[in-house]
């Protein structure tokens, strides 16, 4: 096969030579394929980040200008620190309760038009009990427009479908079942630079009044079963 | 000049794309190569992307001002199929391009790429 990048001529953008199916870490198990998340997802993790960095940078402004500054400005100063570290804290438990999830699909990759069953497993910490349980699948299309500090990420859900919910708890771990089937007229999972078509699976578990939001991604093929 | 022949308006993903490709040189230069290739590319709102995983070459003889030639590629099985979202599209094309001398020469001929139909394996 020629070199691949000679079809095109100078002024083109690089061409993209890799998959264009998202890389999804599974295991596979005996009753289908596994895909787990630990903790609440890396999302609520880069939150949590974001309030400690604004903490510290809240605290360390006026320690390095040497300004402290004095009656209502320091009330508001105070008061929004603790606003901070209360809005931080209440992240850190519900990111905290969580142990982990796991789900097992079968089959995987999902074919469009094939029934799949999804049997979804959540391990809370401190026995933490669960009052409710939601689930949705759902497309979306995820774009960059521009580069650098002035891109703008836009997303759009092409399809959303909630699932019905009867779980069971045992002492130390919350289980449920759903049956969905993926429609074939809308796009398969793509991800390629700057586009990403993303099928998503979101569970989420009430607990004390907090919820936390349990996303797994799935892969859809380009294949019609039937 | 370049003309390209698609037998297939649209295909499966896995399914190969067959026709030919036929070139004529305008002011009698010779090709070193001519290059065909299934290319997609993304348009819509976000940056376009575009991609190729399938090429192939065909080499004139050096006497030749002109050449006539099938093809015959994959599509991968991984896709993407062609579809028109909110925000992405996917398009696909028979992409030829001439090397030679001075510039050289581009054409494109758009196909569909659809989703493949499997038989549902029942569980025994």
């Amino acid at each position: 096969m020629p070199d691949l990048g000679l079809l095109f001529g100078r002024g083109e953008h690089a061409p993209y030579f890799g998959s264009v199916l998202p890389r999804i870490a599974a295991t596979p198990a005996s009753e289908g394929t596994r895909l787990t998340v630990a903790g609440a997802g890396s999302r609520d993790v880069w939150r949590l980040i974001y309030y400690a960095a604004m903490v510290v940078l809240v605290v360390s402004v006026p320690v390095l200008t040497h300004k402290i500054a004095q009656g209502t400005r320091a009330f508001v100063f105070g008061f929004s620190i603790a606003l901070m570290f209360t809005a931080a804290l209440h992240e850190y438990l519900r990111w905290h309760r969580l142990r982990r999830a796991t789900l097992v699909v079968r089959p995987w990759p999902i074919k469009f038009g094939a029934p799949v069953e999804a049997r979804f497993r959540i391990f809370m910490r401190d026995a933490a009990p669960v009052s409710a349980l939601a689930a949705k699948v759902e497309c979306t299309e995820e774009v960059m427009i521009g580069i650098g500090k002035d891109a703008e990420h836009r997303r759009s859900t092409r399809y959303q479908a909630d699932l019905d919910c009867v779980h069971q708890a045992d002492r130390r771990r919350i289980t449920a079942a759903w049956t969905f089937i993926v429609p074939e007229e809308y796009p398969q999972s793509l991800v390629v630079p700057s586009n990403k078509v993303m099928w998503r699976l979101t569970v989420t578990v009430t607990t004390d009044g907090v919820e936390i939001p349990v996303a797994f991604d799935l892969l859809v093929v380009p294949e019609v079963a039937g | 000049m370049i003309v390209i022949d698609v037998d297939q308006q649209a295909v499966a993903a896995g399914d190969f794309v067959t026709g030919h490709v036929r070139w004529g040189s305008d002011d009698d230069r010779r090709a070193r190569q001519i290059l065909v290739g299934l290319e997609w590319r993304t348009e819509g709102a976000g940056n376009r992307a575009h991609g190729v995983r399938r090429a192939t070459r065909f080499v004139p003889k050096p006497d030749d001002r002109a050449a006539a030639f099938p093809f015959r590629l994959m599509v991968p099985h991984e896709g993407p199929v062609t579809f028109d979202g909110e925000l992405i599209s996917i398009a696909w094309n028979v992409r030829v391009r001439v090397d030679q001398a001075g510039f050289d020469e581009f054409a494109e001929r758009p196909f569909r790429v659809n989703l493949r139909r499997v038989p549902r394996v029942r569980p025994s």
